[in-house]
């Protein structure tokens, strides 16, 4: 029996709930005792629980990929998702490291700020996975319908962009020695920037789609985006104590969000093939359980009436 | 609603008294049907006059079976029409006709059912809603519908094969493979009649 069987929606909420709580703590004491015991360990166990989230998360989003055809978009969209997965892990596998060894406090601004190489790319990786997400909805049709409300969403994640420039100095690797890793620094709010704007269309097509699995993964997964920006921007206002642990809080459940929606997405093909395996053995009683159910939903509005 | 009111005169009762007619009365059940259709031979269907002119409750109930079809013959053309009329006119319409589908048929011959593409729709619908959304269905199928029928054309027997096909590749672009197979699995158990 694989991991995967042991997971249902409801654990991973849990698994959320409790990122969410140690996440809450880790802000509140780096607030009250930022060098303590204490917060290393919350700091070690939550990076050791995401990374788990996200190894979780890695080879469902491979098994959904292979589940599309060959030169299909979607399963590209898959598979940048999937590449952007693993390298989370690594990201946060090397900061667990970081951690533990003691590197956080003696090699910030060396050794550990190449910890924003994984953070590029995997935010790179999972801007274009979320975009072939959308193109393959255009192509049936959805994802091409906007509201004017939409302009003041846009303009609101951008104006995010600006403010947290404005506040670079505030984050940790703008001190790095490498060039490099203070260029991609800077370039980190932008780049998070875009999934979220790509998470608005990703919205509108859930508001299309009515309902299901698979409008549930990408609500999950528009949480999932947000929530990552609004952590960064509440995090680079050090000096009022209520965004510091609220940024944590998101920060830390966050990527229970993804976990989520990636397992809803999973829901769809396990759903799916259960169904198609019953309708080749026995595609009569299938139909007949099928008309009935429609029959039965045709007879509530009656009684209704 | 109306398919629930002919789902109780047509399943319940008119059925029973359709087996009393068939046994005490003579006739059979396919006298009965094809002289509702009007395609019985002129001799049957002078017996059968003739008999209705002397039986009070086969006549009371033929006349009945005459609403029944009739009614069940506009729902068909409401079908038919149903691409073109609201969403909320269109439920109400696959809501009645799968009434008359559940009512006319027994349980396990579902596929060998005289479906017309336009129920084959509805039942395919019905089945792919709780996977891929309401919206997602009603997108693939429209786009199934232009691709395997054309620009003001419709979906029937003679193009169901290829309507499925082009539904389950729609459907396997979105929800993948698996649920490709089970759209074209499911649509082509679907014995559609032609025309």
């Amino acid at each position: 029996m694989s991991v995967h069987s042991h997971f249902t929606a409801a654990r991973l909420w849990g698994a959320l709930g409790i990122a969410a709580i140690a996440g809450t703590a880790y802000g509140a004491l780096l607030v009250a005792s930022p060098g303590s015991l204490t917060v290393r360990w919350l700091q070690l166990s939550l990076h050791l629980l995401t990374a788990f989230a996200y190894a979780w998360s890695t080879p469902l989003c491979v098994k959904i990929a292979n589940d599309y055809r060959e030169r299909s978009t979607m399963r590209l969209a898959w598979r940048l998702i999937a590449a952007s997965a693993a390298i989370a892990v690594i990201r946060h596998l090397f900061e667990s490291l970081a951690v533990a060894a003691g590197w956080i406090d003696t090699r910030l601004t060396t050794l550990v700020s190449l910890r924003q190489i994984p953070i590029v790319v995997s935010l790179i990786l999972l801007t274009a996975g979320l975009v072939a997400v959308w193109s393959s909805f255009t192509s049936i049709g959805m994802g091409l319908r906007f509201r004017r409300a939409d302009a003041l969403f846009i303009a609101i994640i951008l104006a995010f962009v600006p403010s947290i420039l404005s506040l670079r100095d505030e984050m940790f690797d703008r001190q790095s020695v490498y060039p490099i890793i203070r260029h991609l620094q800077v370039a980190s709010p932008m780049l998070l920037a875009a999934p979220a704007l790509v998470s608005l269309v990703l919205h509108r097509i859930t508001q299309e789609m009515g309902g299901g699995p698979l409008a549930t993964s990408l609500r999950c997964l528009v949480a999932f985006l947000v929530m990552r920006l609004l952590a960064l921007f509440l995090g680079l206002s050090p000096g009022i104590p209520v965004f510091t642990v609220a940024s944590r809080t998101v920060w830390w459940a966050a990527a229970w969000l993804f976990a989520l929606a990636v397992f809803h997405r999973w829901q769809v093909t396990l759903a799916a093939s259960e169904l198609a395996d019953r309708y080749e053995a026995d595609p009569d009683a299938e139909l007949a359980g099928v008309t009935h159910a429609l029959a039965l939903r045709s007879a509530q509005p009656a009684a209704k009436n | 609603m109306e398919g629930v009111s002919l789902e109780k005169e047509a399943g319940g009762a008119i059925r029973k008294e359709f087996s009393l007619m068939n046994s005490e009365h003579g006739f059979s059940e396919r006298q009965w049907l094809e002289f509702l259709d009007g395609t019985i031979e002129p001799a049957e269907q002078a017996q059968v006059l003739e008999h209705l002119a002397g039986c009070a409750d086969c006549a009371t109930l033929a006349s009945e079976l005459v609403v029944w079809r009739t009614r069940l013959l506009e729902e068909g053309q409401g079908l038919r029409e149903a691409f073109s009329v609201p969403e909320e006119a269109f439920q109400s319409m696959l809501s009645s006709s799968i009434e008359r589908i559940r009512s006319a048929e027994p349980a396990g011959v579902r596929s060998s059912f005289g479906w017309t593409a336009a129920e084959g729709i509805i039942v395919l619908r019905f089945l792919m809603e709780p996977i891929c959304g309401p919206g997602t269905a009603r997108a693939t199928i429209e786009l199934a519908v232009q691709r395997s029928a054309g620009e003001g054309s419709r979906v029937t027997g003679s193009n169901w094969r290829l309507f499925v096909g082009n539904l389950s590749d729609a459907a396997a672009w979105i929800c993948g493979s698996a649920f490709g197979r089970l759209v074209y699995r499911a649509g082509l158990g679907l014995a559609i009649e032609e025309g």
